[in-house]
């Protein structure tokens, strides 16, 4: 599904991603876990398609070197990333540019688009099962959104979007207890044996949730560390100071 | 370079006032000497320093004197319901009002309002801030006078069609309307410009008299001016209670002054008063605002949003005056432009002058480029780069088209700023 080789990533002489590798396959929930500046949200950013780095390796998805196309591209691909600061815009509805979204995709991936009836039915849908108001979605993209709904705003976006592989980049910070619980639902509801995730986090309570199969330690940008769920609950309890020396 | 065009001027002035009754014939001479002895602005005025239509004046050598035509037709009209005022080359042709809306306004043209001497317009005209203008009230002919009457509320918006053909090109036009309305009136006035003409120079001058709680909802669009230099001046005058919110949005413009002052002369006026840049090519345009706060409690609000692409120059001046006596006033003013190319620019100044001391007035101006992160998290949605950035200008469009009252003009102006940006 998703194949990252010696990949790396510098901003001048700043090398943020440095032989970063990994395997995710089809179905599988990948964490990942690392200190403050380890080069996690770089890794999103890299994978979604953001300009501005130095880039060398491959990132391989569906048979594709996605490092050579354009961050719309990719998410036509089936590559999604929930943003850890999703960005305010002022001026575009939520309403509008989720459509716009979606049809985008439907069209690259030659499915109908959606009129306007069949999208707000949708939209609403999958909003309530998300616990968002449906007033939300007439305001203008997360513009005076409170921290939790603009992070349930990405993930009803991820659900309306239907990726083959999402990055959730620290999804959980900023959660109360019940929104992680609806936002962990929400995730889980999406899982199947075609889509995979990869998720950013600093706390084992997403990933009580969530249940990856593998967790990855990620320092000075390398991953030093893959286990499964117990390495996570490690970390929880003693920090990295364990993988500071590597 | 104008020296001739004033001879010219000169030889015509004499013949243009000999159907007006005498004090109109004055006030048309005092005019005429003011702008005779200022001559035409210049760069060293600071009101005009950034100003490129003056190099434009000699553009046109002649004036525009009468319509050969008495009908137009092929007029691109609203598909909304609507009362019509119809204005060709400057002169006030026709209109279709519904019968609802007949009784409630009565219209009659520049030539016989002036000589009626209705409101002391002419005692309170005769000194302008600008020689444009006062060349505007010495040689205007052909305009109307729009009364809506006390305590009325049209149903329908006004849309006023200026049609600009041919016959009018590479010459001077000269357009005054006077828009009055009546205590506790209520009016939305639509102006659209269909432009079919050449290398004129329209100067166009529309005053607004509002008494005391009336409403004027003015609306400009400001579009497909092919190849004219025009100067637009509106002045507005409120009284007590009076409200009015005016939107001017620019596009394809080629070269246009946008002047307009406002005063609040009465307590509890208010204005409201938006403008909406999108130019691209070499569209210049300029904007000059002053809004003088002469009374207590009132209220002023200016937004400004400029998007400029290619080797497009947008200016902004705004000045809000707030006198003596005008205590408790509150005016708020906000300019942003967003620039698409490196040969785009724009020169924004606000200025504040105060003479009282219990008042609320900000303003604030800033210059920006497209956000990077804001493409970037629209990409990872599908959009493509261009795609993205339309959105994003449209959306920096729509942020002050939402707050247009009236629903029917501001989806009208939201589906020309999809036009533009689709």
């Amino acid at each position: 599904m998703l194949s990252i080789r010696n990949l790396t990533a510098k901003i001048g002489k700043k090398i943020i991603l440095n032989d970063f590798n990994l395997e995710i396959k089809k179905g599988e929930v990948h964490a990942l876990l690392g200190p403050n500046g380890s080069g996690k949200s770089t890794l999103s950013y890299v994978i979604a398609g953001k300009e501005g780095y130095e880039v060398d390796g491959e990132i391989i998805f569906k048979e594709k070197n996605i490092l050579d196309i354009s961050a719309d591209e990719r998410a036509k691909l089936g590559v999604f990333l929930a943003f850890q600061y999703p960005i305010e815009i002022p001026g575009v509805l939520m309403n509008t540019f989720l459509r716009t979204s979606l049809n985008s995709i439907k069209k690259a991936k030659g499915e109908k688009e959606l009129d306007v009836v069949d999208f707000i039915k949708l939209s609403k849908d999958i909003s309530n099962k998300l616990g968002i108001k449906e007033e939300q979605l007439s305001r203008p993209l997360n513009v005076g959104f409170s921290g939790g709904e603009k992070k349930r705003s990405e993930v009803l976006q991820m659900a309306l979007l239907k990726p083959e592989i999402a990055i959730l980049d620290e999804t959980d910070s900023g959660l109360d207890i019940d929104a992680l619980k609806m936002v962990a639902n929400g995730i889980n509801t999406l899982r199947d044996k075609e889509r995979s995730f990869l998720v950013i986090t600093h706390y084992q309570r997403l990933l009580d949730y969530l249940k990856p199969d593998f967790v990855h330690v990620i320092i000075n940008g390398t991953i030093v560390k893959t286990g499964c769920s117990t390495l996570a609950e490690e970390i929880d309890r003693l920090g990295y100071k364990n993988f500071s020396s590597v | 370079m104008s020296l001739a065009l004033t001879d010219y001027f000169k030889k015509e002035f004499n013949f243009s006032i000999t159907k007006n009754t005498s004090e109109v014939s004055e006030f048309k001479k005092k005019n005429f000497e003011t702008f005779l002895k200022q001559g035409f602005p210049t760069k060293l005025l600071e009101d005009w320093k950034y100003s490129t239509i003056i190099n434009n004046f000699d553009q046109a050598t002649n004036i525009f004197t009468s319509n050969k035509l008495d009908k137009v037709s092929n007029i691109p009209f609203e598909d909304f319901e609507h009362n019509k005022i119809i204005v060709y080359n400057g002169s006030f042709l026709t209109s279709d009002f519904y019968d609802v809306d007949k009784d409630k306004i009565s219209l009659t043209n520049l030539q016989q309002y002036l000589n009626e001497q209705k409101f002391g317009y002419l005692k309170t005209n005769y000194v302008a801030r600008n020689t444009l203008v006062n060349l505007n009230n010495a040689f205007s002919q052909h305009g109307f006078h729009l009364l809506v009457e006390e305590g009325s509320v049209l149903q329908y918006p006004i849309i006023i069609y200026s049609i600009f053909d041919k016959f009018i090109n590479k010459k001077i036009g000269f357009q005054k309307n006077i828009i009055e309305l009546e205590k506790y009136s209520k009016v939305l006035i639509y102006h659209k410009s269909i432009f079919h003409n050449n290398s004129s120079f329209l100067n166009l001058s529309t005053t607004y008299k509002l008494d005391r709680n009336s409403h004027l909802k003015n609306y400009i669009l400001n579009q497909n001016n092919l190849d004219n230099n025009i100067f637009r001046y509106q002045e507005f005058f409120l009284s007590k209670e009076c409200f009015v919110e005016s939107l001017t949005f620019s596009n394809l413009i080629r070269n246009i002054r946008d002047e307009v002052e406002i005063h609040l002369n009465d307590v509890l006026a208010n204005g409201n008063l938006y403008n909406i840049q999108s130019l691209t090519d070499s569209d210049d345009h300029e904007i000059k605002i002053k809004i003088f706060h002469n009374a207590e409690n009132t209220k002023s609000h200016q937004t400004a949003r400029c998007v400029l692409d290619g080797k497009s120059r947008g200016i902004y001046q705004g000045k809000i005056f707030v006198d003596s006596k005008a205590q408790k006033t509150d005016g708020y003013q906000l300019i942003k432009s967003l620039l698409l190319s490196d040969k785009a620019n724009f020169h924004s100044k606000p200025e504040l002058e105060i003479y009282a001391d219990d008042v609320k007035c900000s303003h604030g101006s800033s210059s920006s480029s497209l956000n990077p992160d804001e493409i970037f998290y629209l990409m990872t949605r599908g959009l493509t780069k261009l795609a993205a950035k339309r959105m994003l200008v449209k959306a920096y469009i729509a942020e002050v088209l939402e707050k247009i009252q009236d629903k029917y003009i501001r989806n009208i102006f939201l589906k020309i700023a999809e036009k533009i940006y689709e």
